[in-house]
């Protein structure tokens, strides 16, 4: 033995004395030192609040478009109705704003009937305070839209479970249902992220009226304004028709944004894309010129202009002022299909572009593979190989005014910090992508400012004309396919007028598209023309100047 | 030694009844009376009325204890030994089963479980062994050690570990007390050390992996493990001094490098291990590497000890305990419904309680005349101070989990049995072979 009995002892007691002095210090660690912050963490195990409130979302300027409201449902909780004091049903029926005998007919009902609807908070706190227990409170939350249908195709709606079905709404659920940690945490309401949209709802609210007014004169079946940056991809306003009611989404027929849902064939406004593609290809020269008869033989099948004209030689600048079928036919004949073809796709058409917004279509661009020489013919006025969704002819002429670069679209602008200043300006980056070089694109800008300006000079022209800026623009008067799909529907059009400025160093877009109009020749200059000029002029004041 | 004297059980006096050893008694009278009031609160009081059923038939055990003379379980230790193995292999080929584990003997009304009895079984063996053979070499430890070898493997088998454990140490503070060295007990424990040590702290050699049964497996030498190498060399240098004798030359370097294959093979045997108790292992190291699934445990239990505070919710008012956010609340996590309820008050207290019949037992055993009997107490001591530390530092955090109650806490019937079997154990010793100044 090395160690004595009473050494042996010592030791097993200082062993003992340890393992308790660190059972000891670890409990008073646990429970006096961090106490604090454990209780903290426990607590966060019991937070389960019976209502998450979604963010709110704003427009560029901090306007409300959308928030949540509490409101509360009364509840009847009466056993006996003899033992309540008529006091507190008096000064119950007083907060309520009822008689007596309405009270007390409703609380003669079954127990657990609901008596009232949407109370608001300060009643509800009203209630509280008199301690009326013969009635309990439930809250609620209902999505509130406190400028009713505007922007109601963007924003999109939350269903009856307070889900987000549509636009916005759905497609940055995650952002609008993210808790702000922490300053929420332990309100008995936490609230999503609040977010910043791209929108001008002054403007927004124009060019609704504008179009509503446009498609209703007109007696068209649907229409939509993209007003957009073309160096930011930033969304200024977007109306559509028809729009709905977001309030009352159930009611409504359509709740469909058609402008990136569905496709149609642009017309002459894809003439910039045909032009812009063969100066990049190389196979047109700026100074070419081209026979345009008026009519032009491709296989089997002739093209013709919108107006009869004599047989002349024309340069690239009448082929958009007069907007010759012949001449861009002759410029994409120039091209193999598979050339136009890559050209198109590189302008974003055919492919999504993005955009935050739900149900998003790829339009319609086949394979070159397929085109027959009528179709390269007929895809450079835009009735051919090619259909596309609005947003996509806006982008895709946009990426001409900002210089050839394509910018995405994009509609968030930033979220809000519970101070409400914006912390994050733009969430994502927007993709950019070089389409055309910059000479040619600024060649184009300058061929579409120009026929403009000898169009409106002329009197040709009614769309562009915005006092103090030059616009590039181009109309587009599109003949719409038949319902069946079997070749073209005579008499029906698909209007529209795409056009920017200030022309040199573009920084606003519009573009007016309208289905179907039945007056004014259902051509794009009388119906859209107009609607332009109307809407143009308020962005000059909104966007422009306020900068 | 042969027993010098022991105290007829003759009650000559009314306050005869009155003169047990209170340091014992009364502790641990209130830890029963906290174990009724925490398993009201704990799991909504499911189990209480069953602990309270269990109690009776604990007590009548207890004062069974008292009334039997020691060296009546001396002159039976055989009978009460090879019992104990009948039980342990009933568990093996017929036990009942329940969460992974055959650790049951169902026997209609009521399930018992065997590796609780074996303790007290394996005390009263060791002490009966230690009691005529007191340890002088590795040889005298090896053959002590067979006496818990078959019984540990049969538990490790089911597979219970924190039991099996729990063995090891009685086995470990009883051989210590009859006469093994410090240097004995590290070159025991030297493996166990070797393999913890080799799992954690950064690698310094790298050996290259293996292949073994489809798995890759890393051989290397880590920086504790290097250094546990170093002290046990120099600790056995200093203590044996090998100029005098070449074979304890050879004897050191054996050990170091078995100590050297056993940590190097760690991963072998890691593999060997069930995947649950891999997992609580990684677990312990790192909790909230899985907070929702193997690290629930723990959090929660230290969730509720700090929600507590300095007072406590007040008792039945646990909000995590209350909330069944804490698993196992009225077994081995019930020291967290105290910590939650009664706060660092009231815990404290429960060690502190816990602290005394400690002390008491080594003091019994310190002062017995009788050598069987100090050996018992030491037995209890290594037995409680095992089970009291793993299962509070379990749920402190500072312990793996390992699924040992805690004593007169836990619900369990047969566990509760043996607990108070063993404190009464105590109050017979102290009272039938201390003299009665010493009370």
């Amino acid at each position: 033995m090395l160690l004595g009995y009473k050494h042996r002892l010592t030791l097993v007691q200082i062993v003992f004395g340890l393992i308790f002095i660190i059972i000891f210090v670890q409990l008073f660690n646990i429970q006096i030192i961090k106490s604090k912050q454990i209780i903290l963490e426990a607590k966060k195990q019991f937070y389960k609040p019976e209502i998450f409130l979604r963010g709110e979302i704003r427009d560029r300027n901090g306007k409300l478009l959308v928030l949540d409201l509490i409101t509360y449902d009364i509840y009847n909780n009466v056993t006996d109705l003899k033992k309540i004091s008529n006091e507190k049903i008096l000064s119950l029926s007083k907060i309520l704003n009822c008689t007596e005998n309405d009270l007390f007919k409703k609380l003669n009902q079954k127990k657990d009937t609901r008596l009232f609807l949407n109370i608001s908070e300060k009643t509800a706190n009203q209630i509280k305070k008199i301690k009326a227990s013969f009635v309990y409170l439930v809250p609620k939350v209902t999505r509130a839209y406190p400028n009713k249908r505007l922007a109601s195709q963007i924003i999109g709606f939350v269903n009856n479970d307070h889900k987000a079905q549509h636009g916005i709404e759905y497609y940055h659920d995650n952002l609008l249902t993210k808790l702000t940690q922490s300053k929420n945490f332990f309100e008995p309401f936490p609230k999503g992220t609040d977010i910043v949209l791209t929108l001008d709802s002054i403007l927004q609210e124009y060019a609704e009226e504008e179009l509503n007014k446009a498609v209703k004169e007109s007696k068209a079946n649907k229409g939509a304004i993209i007003i957009l940056s073309p160096k930011t991809g930033e969304i200024y306003a977007w109306a559509v028709y028809p729009d709905f009611n977001p309030a009352l989404f159930f009611k409504e027929k359509s709740l469909k944004n058609w402008s990136i849902t569905d496709i149609y064939e642009a017309g002459s406004t894809f003439k910039i894309v045909t032009v812009a593609s063969a100066l990049e290809n190389m196979v047109i020269q700026k100074d070419s010129t081209f026979y345009d008869p008026s009519f032009l033989k491709v296989g089997k099948r002739t093209i013709k202009n919108h107006h009869k004209n004599k047989p002349q030689y024309i340069t690239l600048l009448e082929l958009f002022k007069q907007s010759s079928n012949v001449a861009s036919a002759q410029v994409a004949l120039l091209m193999d299909p598979e050339m136009f073809y890559s050209s198109i796709k590189k302008f974003m058409i055919g492919t999504k572009t993005n955009i935050d917004l739900p149900g998003e279509s790829n339009g319609l661009l086949l394979d070159y593979k397929k085109w027959r020489t009528i179709d390269l013919a007929t895809t450079a006025f835009g009735q051919g190989a090619v259909s596309l969704t609005p947003i996509q002819l806006a982008c895709a002429v946009s990426s001409i005014a900002n210089h050839g670069l394509w910018v995405q679209p994009h509609l968030l602008k930033g979220i809000w910090n519970p101070n409400y200043e914006v912390i994050e300006n733009s969430p994502y980056k927007p993709v950019v992508q070089e389409v055309v070089s910059r000479d040619t694109a600024d060649f184009v800008s300058g061929l579409l400012k120009q026929s403009v300006k000898e169009n409106l000079a002329a009197m040709a022209y009614i769309g562009g004309n915005v006092p103090g800026y030059d616009v590039a623009g181009k109309t587009g008067t599109a003949q719409k396919i038949r319902p069946d799909g079997k070749g073209y529907w005579g008499g029906h059009t698909v209007a529209s007028f795409i056009g920017y400025f200030p022309a040199d160093d573009p920084e606003v877009l519009a573009l007016v598209v309208v289905d179907d109009p039945k007056t004014g020749g259902g051509w794009g200059n009388t119906i859209c023309g107009p609607v332009f000029n109307n809407i143009a002029n308020i962005t000059v004041k909104r966007i422009l100047k306020n900068r | 030694m042969k027993i010098i004297s022991e105290r007829d059980f003759v009650i000559r006096r009314w306050s005869d009844f009155l003169d047990f050893d209170w340091f014992i008694l009364g502790p641990v009278l209130v830890l029963l009376t906290f174990n009724l009031m925490v398993l009201k609160s704990a799991a909504n009081g499911e189990y209480l009325l069953r602990q309270a059923m269990f109690l009776i038939p604990s007590i009548m055990f207890g004062v069974f204890a008292l009334c039997v003379r020691i060296n009546f379980w001396q002159s039976s230790v055989l009978w009460i030994y090879l019992f104990n193995l009948l039980l342990l292999f009933i568990v093996l080929i017929k036990g009942a089963s329940s969460m992974g584990a055959q650790r049951w003997i169902d026997i209609g009304f009521i399930k018992i479980q065997p590796s609780e009895i074996a303790k007290f079984a394996i005390i009263i063996s060791l002490a009966a062994w230690f009691t005529k053979h007191t340890i002088k070499n590795y040889l005298d430890i090896l053959i002590a050690g067979l006496i818990i070898a078959l019984p540990f493997l049969l538990i490790f088998k089911q597979p219970d570990l924190g039991t099996s454990l729990a063995y090891i140490a009685i086995f470990l503070g009883m051989a210590f007390w009859s006469g093994a060295t410090m240097t004995h007990l590290l070159v025991i424990v030297s493996p166990l050390v070797s393999l913890i040590c080799n799992a954690t702290g950064n690698t310094m050699f790298n050996f290259g992996s293996i292949l073994f049964k489809s798995k890759i497996i890393e051989l290397t030498v880590s920086q504790p493990f290097l250094i546990f190498l170093i002290f046990l060399l120099v600790w056995l240098i200093v203590n044996y001094k090998p100029w005098q004798s070449p074979w304890t030359v050879l004897f050191i370097s054996l050990l170091i490098f078995s100590n050297f294959i056993i940590g190097f093979i760690r991963p072998l045997l890691w593999s060997l291990l069930h995947s649950y108790q891999q997992q609580r292992l990684i677990i312990f190291l790192n909790p909230e590497s899985d907070p929702q699934g193997a690290g629930y445990h723990i959090i929660q239990s230290i969730l509720a000890i700090g929600n507590g505070g300095f007072f406590g919710y007040g008792w039945q008012h646990g909000r995590l305990t209350k909330g069944n956010y804490v698993p196992a609340q009225h077994t081995d996590f019930i020291f967290s419904t105290v910590g939650e309820e009664f706060g660092f008050i009231g815990s404290s207290f429960i060690v502190i309680l816990f602290a005394v019949i400690l002390w008491r037992a080594l003091y019994i055993a310190k002062n017995s005349n009788n050598q069987f009997a100090s050996l018992i107490c030491v037995g209890i001591f290594s037995f409680f101070s095992f089970h009291i530390f793993v299962n509070i530092g379990m749920t402190l955090g500072i312990m793996p989990i390992t699924g040992v109650p805690l004593p007169l806490l836990s619900y369990g019937g047969t566990a509760l049995l043996i607990d108070l079997f063993s404190v009464f154990m105590l109050l017979s010793i102290s009272w039938k072979t201390l003299p009665r100044s010493m009370f």
